[in-house]
């Protein structure tokens, strides 16, 4: 397989993975990336060990990134995007680079563009319109950076937290009729962390089935029931109080009242989207989005009907970090395989 | 005995998964045996999936496993003989074991209340019971009260409720707690059940009651916590959940392989450098309801990897240059010490226990716990922790001089990105990097006392996090020991400090460093000077 190449379209931790797997093999791999940066959302993200490692996965994004970048097989292309793929038996491409675009062939090609948060714009909350109101992509990006949560409005640290739970996640109005699986356990978490650096801090917790399972996380779900409030409701709109404080309100069915409470600081938990890349890239290579608008590679007839195009990662659907690992490697082989056995003869 | 020196993968497994592992081995090309405790071969593997009965050995257990992948020795109990076999790699495949939780929710098995796998899989359709139930009679899924389900089995219970609801028009209630819908398409099978008639009543501050009359009938009161309205359910069906728990054989292959296991008993520990099917002995695999609950996709990916794992350079891995860890005979009084301490398996008991290089990671952990200090580990790079010690004092001018070992994969880096972000660390800081926390004898500690530093930090892995698992858990219990031997003797123990860090927290990394460095020099050094004196 020493002359074989392999296009891996997307530079986070399952493009990682999946090139480093590949590159192993000593497969040559092609990596685009279209951000500055390679590691995706999970480089992004914030460590939540409190008093042990939260089995988030977070810290594997650095390790991939690493075990990459200094291989000699990979050849890294970052704010990179794919302009054209046909396929005659191989797969021609050309990348657009920042000032010219570059051509080349493949034997197979790899589809690791990941997902999107949701863009909570579209959701009664005031995202982007009130400072305090926060994605949980930006509260990981904050407790990577500080350590603590810090209200964007003035930089102080906020006393009462809500957390929303499934924004733009299972709801039907979006169609968006998936679950985002990592948005609880990682949300619950963050919280834990907080609540560990400034003890005094009150948090809310507004959700609809709190995901996870497993031992650990019973003790994690365990342990948020006594130090959050956890409230099985989601809340209406979010209102300006005061100078830079949040209004919320819902209903509570126990005492078929509204209630409404303040805070300083209002994180949404943001569902997983496919990413803006998946549907230009999926039509290239003649993937079919499912309803969802995830992708899948073949889903019956095993490698030899792949037509070489594979899937990994969240591309196809939520998945935590350590599940894009497990998933990316399955990939990489799977599309080692098909180079192996099916790319001499079909083509 | 029977000699057998064939290289094949071994196969541990009485179920239908294990079957499913075989084919995909046989599949790419290997060779394989399975290894059942079952009396009978796993389903007809034979007949079904072109499996060659001798391979095939049923009431068998296994007893030891020697050496390392590509070249272990197992013993095997077999149907009261004793066989060995030459195997290169293993593979885990034992199915789950599934409990009704009948108890738990105040119920006894009867003609009416059944446990969940009377209604999963393809079967459900051909059961008399159902057939026999009245139409838009009533089944009630009691699932994950009091308890938090999974996604495994919302979607058995999901499935089975949309069939019933469908095909037998009868009227489906799910009582759970928690909806598990963390999984791919169960919002959406969520949605059909729901369109499909099936009523869901959630609980959060309340429960059902649950009463059973003495010829077994069930009926439930409940208040739905939406509408605050009381329901009462006579089902013609109950159905409970079941507790799906790890294969109770698991606990005796953990002894014989020395694989960690995780608190709920399956063979993985969480732990992230071990994702996909690896465990924390090179060569042995554990696939799909061996490792953890997973649903079919899954544990058919799980099986896929096991096939090209046990095939060619997954077995053993890349071959990397590591340095790994020697004993040297002179010095070696048999103690074991070595032998318990590794987590990789690495160390082969003979006529004097002896380091499988294919096998060791170059940790450390063997080479601080020795009490004899029989055990050589060189570093990366021709790296020399004593010599990096000794010349820290003089390679830093500022002070007071700190000297902190910092495990390679999480502290380095984040010392790397702390940088990166624009942290500053102190000037008098010395880092030795170690592979891993565990390196650190208190030798060395002691030793980087002796070359001047005033304050001395280990930086390692968070617990659970740890590449050789228990690394940091030796690192602390040394610290903690020198710590008390410090107090008794006024040296000021805070001079001796053990943090946790990811390689991706560049932000504590620098405010523990800072912080540590106020700290020394509110310490003063009249401690330092009486040490001095007494030397």
């Amino acid at each position: 397989m020493e002359s074989s190449n392999v296009l891996v379209i997307g530079g986070g931790i399952a493009g990682l993975t999946a090139a480093h797997e590949l590159a192993k093999l000593g497969v040559k791999v092609e990596l685009v990336e279209k951000e500055p940066f390679l590691g995706g959302h999970a480089i992004q993200f914030t460590c939540k060990a409190v008093e042990s490692c939260a089995k988030c996965g977070a810290c594997m994004a650095e390790e991939k990134l690493n075990q990459v970048v200094h291989n000699e097989n990979i050849r890294i292309h970052t704010e990179a995007n794919v302009k054209k793929i046909s396929k005659n038996g191989l797969f021609n491409y050309t990348i657009q680079l920042r000032s010219t675009s570059y051509s080349s062939s493949a034997d197979a090609v790899i589809v690791a563009t990941g997902f999107d948060t949701f863009d909570p714009v579209k959701k009664p909350y005031g995202y982007g319109s009130f400072k305090n109101v926060i994605t949980s992509l930006d509260l990981e990006k904050m407790l990577r950076r500080n350590g603590i949560a810090l209200k964007p409005s003035d930089g102080m640290p906020p006393d009462k937290i809500a957390f929303i739970q499934c924004v733009g996640s299972r709801d039907s109005k979006l169609n968006h009729l998936w679950c985002s699986k990592i948005c609880c356990a990682s949300a619950l978490r963050m919280a834990h962390l907080i609540k560990k650096r400034k003890p005094e801090t009150s948090v809310t917790f507004f959700y609809i089935d709190i995901q996870g399972s497993g031992k650990d996380f019973e003790a994690l779900y365990q342990k948020a029931k006594e130090d959050f409030l956890m409230i099985r409701a989601i809340p209406g709109d979010i209102y300006k109080s005061g100078e830079d404080r949040l209004k919320t309100t819902y209903f509570d069915s126990l005492s078929k009242a509204n209630i409404e409470n303040i805070y300083d600081m209002v994180v949404l938990s943001v569902a997983m989207i496919p990413g803006s890349g998946t549907k230009e890239i999926a039509e290239m290579t003649g993937i079919i989005p499912g309803d969802t608008g995830f992708v899948r590679s073949f889903e019956k007839g095993g490698i030899s009907n792949s037509g070489g195009v594979f899937v990994a990662g969240s591309a196809g659907g939520p998945l935590s970090i350590s599940e894009s690992i497990t998933h990316a490697v399955k990939t990489a082989w799977d599309a080692s395989k098909y180079i192996k056995r099916f790319r001499n003869y079909g083509g | 005995m029977v000699a057998d020196l064939e290289m094949k993968t071994l196969i541990i497994g009485s179920g239908p998964y294990a079957v499913n592992v075989a084919k995909d081995l046989l599949e790419d090309g290997n060779e394989i045996i399975i290894a059942s405790k079952g009396e009978v071969a796993p389903i007809n593997a034979s007949e079904t999936d072109g499996i060659d009965p001798a391979s095939i050995l049923t009431d068998t257990k296994i007893l030891s496993c020697r050496g390392c992948a590509g070249d272990f020795t197992i013993l095997m109990g077999s149907g009261g003989k004793t066989v060995s076999k030459k195997i290169s790699g293993v593979v885990i495949a034992e199915e789950y074991e599934r409990k009704p939780n009948f108890s738990a929710y105040g119920l006894k098995p009867a003609p009416d209340v059944l446990p969940l796998s009377f209604l999963t899989g393809s079967v459900i359709i051909v059961k008399d019971t159902i057939k026999k139930l009245p139409q838009g009679g009533k089944i009630v899924f009691l699932t994950g009260l009091g308890y938090e389900s999974n996604p495994v089995t919302a979607e058995e219970i999901m499935l089975a409720s949309l069939k019933l609801q469908t095909d037998f028009n009868l009227q489906t209630y799910i009582l759970t707690g928690n909806l598990k819908v963390a999984g791919n398409g169960l919002e959406k099978l969520y949605r059909e059940t729901k369109t499909a008639g099936t009523v869901y009543f959630k609980f959060t501050n309340t429960s059902p009651l649950i009463l059973q009359d003495n010829e077994g009938k069930v009926s439930i009161e409940l208040i739905d916590e939406i509408t605050r309205l009381n329901f009462r359910i006579t089902p013609a069906l109950t159905v409970v959940d079941e507790t799906i728990s790890p294969s109770g054989y698991l606990k005796e292959l953990a002894l014989v392989f020395g694989l960690h296991t995780g608190a709920d008993g399956f063979l993985q520990s969480g732990n992230l450098h071990r994702t996909g099917i690896y465990t924390n002995r090179k060569g042995v695999f554990v696939a799909g309801p061996s490792r953890s609950v997973l649903n079919a996709a899954d544990n058919i990916t799980d099986s896929a990897n096991a096939a090209i794992l046990t095939s060619g350079t997954g077995i053993t891995g890349i071959k990397e240059s590591k340095p790994t860890a020697e004993i040297r005979s002179g010095s070696c009084i048999r103690c074991l010490t070595c032998y318990r301490c590794c987590p990789y398996r690495a160390i082969d008991l003979d006529i004097r226990p002896s380091v499988m290089s294919d096998a060791c990671e170059g940790c450390g952990i063997c080479f601080a716990e020795c009490p004899r200090g029989a055990i050589s580990l060189n570093l990366p790079d021709n790296r020399n922790a004593a010599d990096e010690i000794r010349q820290s004092a003089g390679s830093i001018k500022s002070s007071p001089l700190i000297i902190a070992f910092c495990c390679s994969r999480s502290a380095v880096r984040a010392k790397e990105l702390a940088i990166c972000m624009g942290y500053s660390l102190p000037e008098n800081l010395k880092v030795v990097e170690v592979p891993c926390s565990g390196y650190v004898s208190m030798e060395y500690i002691l030793s980087a006392f002796q070359n001047n530093a005033e304050g001395v930090l280990v930086l390692t892995c968070h617990a659970g996090n740890c590449h050789s698992e228990d690394g940091n858990i030796f690192a602390r219990n040394r610290v903690e020991q020198l710590k008390e031997a410090f107090s008794r003797m006024n040296f000021k123990k805070e001079r001796l400090e053990i943090n946790t860090l990811a390689s991706n927290m560049g932000y504590e990394v620098a405010q523990i460093v800072c912080n540590f460095e106020n700290n020394l020099k509110a310490l003063g050094s009249g401690d330092l000077k009486k040490q001095k004196e007494q030397k």
